[in-house]
């Protein structure tokens, strides 16, 4: 049999041992959920921060007084955004205000930072603020805004909003490179999470026919490379078929719930050309490091083992990674060429480097250089697998192991 | 390749972090024969297989594989059952035996259906479609077997393949490798018990501690030592004596001594007319087992012995 077609034996095998078991499913569902469990609970803290960032300040103040500045926030109010501005509460004066300020601060039930006396001509702020902090500007800006609509309605001058003209553009070059910067990233953290995932799959894969001893009976029959090259790819198929899982579930997604601001912005090559180069890319990624983890995995004799000797490449990945996020923004600056020639960086920063700008030959030049560095790894890792991991059968029995009967 | 050998290697050599496995092995396996490597564990006999076969090369020396000086390139020619038995097992009987023979060019439609056939003729036939982890120890070597012989080949090399099987399998066994060479195999495989190999095999290779003691014919093992004569005579003394060899011993009143160079006719005759009275009077030709031990070493032997001994908790 031909290296391909030895090769397709064993990606067949592994490919349907894989996809059509329990656990696929299982892996199919992981990142589903860890999207899913992460959306919720993003929210759900996003919310809970900005609850727990919202202050209250309590206004001793008659309701008139209240009234002028409850208006001021709501006229300042939408400027900030999901910044808001401090709450605010009415508490009717009473015969002394000090103490009346004491209690309020001391009352645990309300998020009372801070409560205002006084009128608005000389304003009194009590609290645990800090005497330049957002809370002690935020209240300025409204007793500011309180007093000069008063001013102004007593002198009987109108007051109308301004009316600013405005016009909007698609984009500009700086809002284009810093939205593509954040396809780049996450073009990158697809690549890196899949491949980390794949990888660790093919080791465990690998681990469980060493100890099956299944192993043997492979390398006697096909070529050390083919059995390589049949495992990388079956598990390469593997993780097409959950990446297009995944991808028909994110389109699901999409159009059953559209993102408010229109989504990820576009790729500078385009985004059917950016499929397509992560795709290639994610290929030679998985490719150079499942290479990697086999070679391990062929030296190592148990799960504890591989685990030991995992780690090293594990957290060199991570750096890596990112050594390829220097990638994103300053893509021709020297350390973002030297992550896209690095070979084992290569495709992260080249896919970084198809969200941001739209030239194509360092494309054709970096996968090149990628399959050659793929070429070298399985071989490396094919020797490495044939000096070491059919040493003996055996071994020889120390004398008096064995007892007779008595 | 000298014509008619499935197997020739000269010279082989291996050695694993500077410690020498395999030392100098010449092994000549003649087409559709039963050929034995003997020896005790550690000997290097699974490294020599695994040599012969290509799945590790040899630091020096040389083979040819059905003719083919780079084994793997006589693969699909090739049956192969290792020491340490290895299945799938989620996958079922049938498609394990398909998956071993699709290792092999096998389609695996065809292995399919060979590998139904053979477990029904065999009384597996209700384990058809369950998976390997439900079978039991023995069915799942059974299994592995059907696997190794599913494609057809022309040579099957078996390690250790009687170990871990009762002695009803290990009959079924020997009968099969039988089957097998009648129909043109050539059929190599390794064992630690001497029986297996002296009912099996025309001709043999011994191993102990890597190297090389015997190989060749198992009658020409035998034929080493003289055949030994058993003598019980009704006189205790008297001339016959002299004619006893020099070696011979006595024990229980029964005398035994190497059948003398000249043959029987002349002791016959000596004891004879020398008044020895004999009771009984028998030849017996050496065993494979008395071979070994002349060849290898009594110690090697033991090591044998006690390799297919059943293994017994130490008190």
């Amino acid at each position: 049999m031909g290296l391909v077609q030895s090769a397709y034996v064993i990606a067949r095998r592994d490919f349907t041992a894989t996809v059509f078991s329990k656990t696929f499913l299982l892996f199919l569902a992981g990142p589903l959920l860890v999207i899913g469990i992460s959306i919720l609970f993003g929210n759900l803290s996003e919310q809970m921060a900005r609850d727990d960032l919202q202050s209250t300040v309590a206004v001793i103040a008659p309701q008139d007084a209240f009234k002028s500045l409850a208006e001021a926030h709501e006229r300042i109010g939408p400027a900030f955004g999901e910044r808001k501005l401090p709450e605010l509460v009415r508490a009717e004066p009473g015969p002394d205000v000090d103490a009346q300020v004491r209690h309020l601060l001391a009352s645990g039930d309300k998020r009372i930072v801070a409560v205002l006396s006084g009128d608005l001509s000389t304003p009194r702020l009590t609290g645990s603020i800090n005497e330049d902090g957002a809370v002690r500007r935020q209240m300025g800006l409204i007793i500011e805004d309180a007093r000069t609509h008063r001013a102004l309605a007593r002198a009987g001058i109108a007051q109308h909003p301004v009316e600013i003209r405005t016009t909007k553009v698609g984009d500009s070059a700086g809002s284009r490179a810093s939205l593509r910067a954040i396809t780049a990233r996450m073009g990158q953290l697809l690549l890196f999470m899949l491949t980390i995932l794949l990888a660790g799959m093919l080791l465990s894969n690998l681990i469980e026919e060493k100890s099956n001893k299944i192993i043997e009976v492979l390398a006697a029959a096909l070529p050390i490379d083919a059995i390589f090259l049949g495992k990388l790819f079956a598990m390469l198929a593997v993780s097409l078929v959950g990446v297009m899982v995944w991808a028909s579930a994110a389109f699901l997604g999409l159009v059953l719930l559209p993102p408010a601001d229109g989504g990820l912005p576009a790729p500078a090559v385009g985004w059917p050309l950016f499929v397509i180069l992560v795709f290639v890319y994610y290929a030679a990624n998985y490719l150079l490091l499942g290479a990697l983890f086999l070679g391990i995995g062929s030296q190592a004799s148990s799960v504890r083992e591989v685990q030991t000797l995992s780690m090293p490449v594990t957290i060199g990945q991570v750096l890596i990674f990112m050594l390829a996020s220097f990638a994103v923004g300053p893509f021709n600056s020297p350390i973002g060429i030297g992550a896209a020639i690095f070979p084992f960086s290569s495709p992260l920063a080249m896919v970084a480097r198809a969200a941001q700008t739209p030239e194509l030959w360092p494309h054709l030049a970096a996968t090149l250089w990628q399959a050659l560095w793929v070429w070298l790894t399985i071989k490396v890792s094919a020797g490495l697998f044939r000096r070491n991991v059919l040493k003996s059968g055996s071994p020889a029995r120390k004398s008096g192991r064995r007892k007779a009967r008595i | 390749m000298q014509s008619g050998l499935a197997i020739e290697a000269r010279g082989l050599f291996k050695a694993f972090d500077g410690k020498t496995a395999v030392d100098g092995i010449d092994i000549e396996v003649p087409e559709g024969s039963i050929y034995g490597i003997l020896g005790p564990n550690g000997a290097g006999k699974t490294t020599t297989l695994r040599m012969l076969l290509g799945i590790i090369d040899p630091d020096r020396g040389h083979r040819t594989l059905l003719g083919y000086e780079r084994p793997i390139e006589a693969a699909t020619l090739v049956g192969y059952l290792p020491e340490e038995r290895g299945l799938y097992p989620n996958m079922t009987a049938r498609e394990a035996i398909a998956f071993m023979g699709a290792l092999r060019s096998l389609p695996l439609t065809v292995g399919r259906e060979r590998g139904e056939k053979m477990l029904n003729a065999n009384g597996l036939g209700d384990y058809v479609n369950k998976p390997i982890k439900s079978l039991s120890k023995g069915m799942a070597q059974t299994v592995q077997l059907f696997g190794t012989i599913v494609h057809r080949p022309k040579l099957i090399v078996l390690d250790e393949p009687f170990s871990g099987l009762d002695a009803i399998n290990q009959g079924r066994l020997e009968n099969m490798i039988r089957e097998e060479a009648a129909q043109g195999a050539t059929i190599i495989f390794s064992t630690h018990v001497i029986a297996h190999a002296e009912r099996l095999c025309e001709r043999i290779a011994i191993i102990a501690a890597g190297k090389l003691r015997f190989e060749g014919r198992v009658a020409d093992a035998r034929d080493r030592l003289r055949p030994q004569v058993r003598l019980k005579t009704r006189a205790a003394e008297g001339a016959w004596r002299a004619s006893l060899p020099g070696n011979a011993a006595q024990a229980d009143g029964v005398w035994q001594f190497e059948l003398p160079a000249g043959g029987i006719e002349p002791l016959l005759k000596a004891l004879i007319e020398g008044g020895a009275g004999i009771e009984e009077l028998s030849i017996e030709r050496p065993g494979l087992h008395d071979a070994f031990v002349a060849i290898a070493g009594e110690a090697a032997a033991r090591e044998m012995q006690a390799d297919a001994a059943p293994q017994e908790k130490v008190i």
